[in-house]
């Protein structure tokens, strides 16, 4: 019995399919690259694998992660190959590593998500006053409970750790770690939201492009990526 | 801006947008050119559905595995874009784009739809239009692609007639590569567009509408057919494969990445049936059967798998228990499906002790449920359809189930059929009550047990023993659901349902239908109808208003009777099954005589002129 960690990228047209495609088609994949998963016990036994933490319908990522749990261990070189000769167009697996058999998942594990948020012309203002909505004492935010469909205010503000910018001739990136997790959960919008709001931009909001760059944990007050887990 | 850069703007915006990507596991990409890899011809495979309905559609993936194999021809699918999609690209100008190239389908050189069913039909017009393509064939220039069309309902292509530049008739796997062999070498000579479509009616299975003229009596029926191009046929033979081991079969299946109807790999294991249902369409234009060796199914079964990564195995035909070795090939691949971690799915089977033990065998513990179709609740009236089921066979398999476990049973119905009276449908609540009795019996008040009773309508079909029939009313039709449903809801544990009467209805106007009425289909589109299969979509009102408009008589294709004497519509389309066989099928019914099926007695139906039929010399 082994557990592993796969890293993987997620591009181009696939950022339309959901988590729950991506599930299916890992399933898949493993089964043709004769991986044979544990399964969970019971009546109605599961193949042991899970996403770190789902990506939003539209998102693309560069890296997301996979646990799996396998009966026999695996020969790292030869099925991080196999498994990216199955791969289709916009996916690609990063790296593949062994981890040990401890009680924590993958999801309950990481903390924060890195975004980077590529938006054209319209939003070049938006960068120089990053720093002043940064200042603020909170970024109140009106956000809809999905299951109620009552509005509530909430301060996001605690569940930023970073936000910068890059801007270049006609598009600006920005860069976003914030909260991504079971614990506590941002979504990367709500805060592009506030911003844009803060920024007095009143459009409707479109050219803007959203990549997962990344997911981190916390080892011991250091965001670590997730990549570097072992325990 | 590129149709690529418009398509990414809009797909964040609709519900499943993958359906629009394509990249699926084994679809291809192919680049044009004259070149090794290259294609010179481009097929567009054109479902008049949606994604998910296309997807699960085995010839889909025949005929798109036959077509890329083929030097020079690249093969792309269309599906019909959702209601969501179709609004946005008509707002903001995308044309209807292939998946794989993300081209526009107005490029193709052959725009091939699929006819699975009639009500399919006002999608393909909606598909012509989003594409820019004129609807009507005479309005086409030699910049438009041909417009073709196979498939079930290609033997009454009729109503489509002024639509489709040439039909397929038939299976579909040699004639395909013989019609774009045609179109690279017709590409080359640089002759008109009317001299390809000249060529390839010289083709056994194609149609070309356009060069026959229907003359009508003051009667509406039909005086003759004209030919208006001398080398064409006389009548189009439909086309036949003799051998399913030789045929092309795909291993390579595409994998959808979002949730379809069917995501499994699929074999087919024999065509055509050996029955004989009056009723049925598939069992007499598919004669005569001709089966796939067991060992053939189970390598492309492994192979399938393994190209897939799928955990789930179908086997498919239109009646799988009368595969000649049953038996030795469900255990064998169950064999495979149990070393594989793959579950096995068996649809179509009949009501016997085989196919109890062998569900069994394969559900466990996980009973689903158990589905079968005495089709009429009388013997008399499965005489009548020559349904080979007897009470008996029902109430043992019901015995046998329900000792083995199952507490959900599924039976499937048809009522409107010919001769039927209030006394067949006491029937079908009889089957309900005595099977309720049996699960009384045998297990006292102990769980859970449910019968669901499935009705559909019957519509008579063309090239059937039955195609002279007229169908019922509607007000009958709703007259006999509510004496089911009547006397149905007195009695515990049973769910019913049944088929809307206006898809039954419209359904029945096309399958018999002329030339006539593709006025009509089109006024329809025009007044907003689509997804016509769809029940939340049917616009049943403006089909009346597109039938008015257009001055049809809807009531005489449908309730009226009609004449052994009379030319029928397909009789342009020789199906290898003898209009004298149809008729002596015919009068049988009358009489509630059974035929016996092809393996026990050759009924010389006819395709014996097209066809070796050897299913005697086996067992008897």
């Amino acid at each position: 019995m082994s557990r592993y960690i796969i890293k993987f990228k997620k591009e181009g047209y696939l950022k339309y399919t959901s988590h729950l495609d991506i599930m299916r088609f890992f399933h898949r994949t493993f089964r043709r690259a004769e991986m044979k998963l544990l399964y969970s016990q019971g009546f109605n036994p599961h193949p042991k694998m899970s996403i770190a933490q789902p990506l939003s319908l539209g998102y693309t990522s560069t890296g997301d992660y996979i646990e799996i749990e396998t009966e026999a261990h695996l020969d790292l070189d030869n099925t991080f190959s196999a498994l990216n000769r199955l791969m289709p167009l916009g996916m690609e697996v990063v790296c593949i590593k062994a981890i040990g058999q401890g009680k924590k998942t993958l999801a309950a594990l990481v903390e924060y998500g890195e975004y980077e948020v590529t938006m054209d012309e319209k939003y070049m203002h938006v960068g120089p006053i990053i720093e002043t909505f940064m200042q603020q004492d909170k970024i109140e935010v009106k956000k809809l409970q999905r299951k109620t469909g009552i509005e509530s205010i909430i301060d996001i503000k605690p569940m930023i750790y970073s936000l910068g910018y890059e801007s270049f001739d006609n598009n600006i990136i920005l860069t976003m770690i914030i909260r991504n997790g079971s614990h506590s959960n941002l979504n990367p919008e709500l805060l592009l939201q506030a911003l844009l709001e803060f920024s007095k931009f009143e459009d409707e909001f479109t050219g803007i492009e959203i990549n997962r760059k990344e997911l981190y944990y916390n080892d011991e007050g250091r965001l670590t990526k997730l990549e570097n887990f072992n325990c | 801006m590129t149709i690529k850069n418009k398509i990414d703007q809009v797909l964040i915006k609709v519900e499943k947008p993958a359906r629009y990507i394509g990249g699926e596991l084994n679809s291809v990409v192919k680049i044009p050119g004259r070149e090794a890899n290259q294609f010179e011809t481009r097929f567009v495979f054109a479902f008049p559905d949606l994604y998910e309905i296309g997807m699960s559609y085995l010839g889909l993936q025949i005929i798109y595995n036959l077509l890329n194999n083929e030097e020079g021809v690249f093969c792309e699918r269309v599906f019909a874009p959702a209601q969501d999609m179709e609004a946005l690209m008509r707002a903001r100008h995308i044309p209807l784009f292939t998946l794989e190239t993300k081209t526009a389908v107005s490029e193709a050189d052959i725009l091939g739809f699929t006819l699975q069913y009639e009500l399919s039909f006002t999608n393909i017009i909606n598909m012509l239009d989003l594409s820019g393509i004129p609807i009507k064939s005479e309005d086409r220039t030699e910049y438009h692609p041909f417009i073709a069309a196979g498939g079930p309902c290609a033997f009454n292509p009729e109503p489509l007639a002024p639509i489709i530049d040439f039909f397929m008739v038939g299976d579909g796997e040699t004639l395909l590569l013989e019609v774009t062999k045609a179109h690279k070498k017709w590409k080359k000579s640089g002759k008109k567009r009317l001299a390809f479509l000249e060529i390839i009616s010289q083709l056994q299975g194609v149609y070309v509408p356009q060069f026959y003229e229907t003359k009508y009596h003051e009667d509406g029926t039909i005086s003759e057919i004209i030919r208006k191009f001398d080398k064409a046929p006389e009548r189009i033979k439909k086309r036949i494969i003799h051998d399913l081991d030789s045929a092309v079969f795909p291993e390579f299946n595409m994998v959808p990445f979002i949730d379809v109807v069917h995501n499994r790999a699929t074999v087919e294991i024999f065509r055509g049936c050996i029955r004989g249902c009056r009723f049925c369409q598939a069992g007499m234009i598919y004669r005569p059967v001709r089966e796939r060796s067991k060992n053939k199914i189970k390598e492309l079964a492994l192979n399938q798998l393994k190209n897939t990564g799928h955990d789930e195995l179908s086997i498919l035909s239109l009646s799988t228990t009368d595969y000649s070795e049953i038996e030795p090939l469900v255990s064998e691949l169950m064999g495979i499906c149990h070393s594989n971690d793959v579950s096995l799915s068996l649809p179509s089977l009949r009501l016997d002790s085989f196919s109890v033990k062998v569900l069994e065998d394969i559900q466990g513990y996980k009973k689903t449920g158990l589905t079968f179709a005495p089709e009429a609740g009388s013997q008399r009236l499965r005489n009548v359809i020559n349904k080979s089921i007897t009470d008996e066979n029902i109430y043992h398999a019901a015995e046998q189930a329900i000792n083995l476990g199952w507490h959900q049973i599924k039976l499937y119905f048809m009522v409107g059929l010919p001769t039927e009276t209030d006394a067949d449908l006491d029937g079908i609540v009889e089957i309900a009550a005595k099977i309720t009795d049996i699960f009384y019996k045998l297990k006292g008040n102990r769980g859970k047990f449910n019968i669901t009773i499935s009705i559909s309508n019957f519509v008579p079909k063309a090239h059937t023993p039955f195609q002279w029939f007229p169908q019922c009313e509607i007000s009958e039709f709703k007259r006999k659901h509510y004496y089911l449903k009547d006397k149905l809801k007195t009695m515990k544990n049973i769910t019913f349902n049944y088929h809307g009467t206006d898809a039954s209805y419209l359904e029945a106007l096309f399958a018999r239908g002329d030339r006539r009425l593709c006025d009509t289909l089109i006024k329809a589109w025009e007044l907003g109808c689509k997804f016509d299969g769809w029940r939340e979509h049917l616009k049943y009102e403006k089909w009346l208003e597109a039938i008015a408009l257009t001055g049809i008589d809807a009531n005489s294709y449908i309730t009226g009777e009609r004449a052994y004497e009379s030319i029928l519509p397909w009789d342009i389309i020789d199906s290898g099954i003898s209009k004298k066989f149809l008729m002596l099928e015919n009068e049988r019914s009358i009489q509630e005589l059974q035929t016996p099926n092809c393996r026990t007695q050759c009924q010389d139906c006819g395709i014996l002129s097209m066809h070796n039929c050897e299913l005697l010399t086996g067992e008897n």
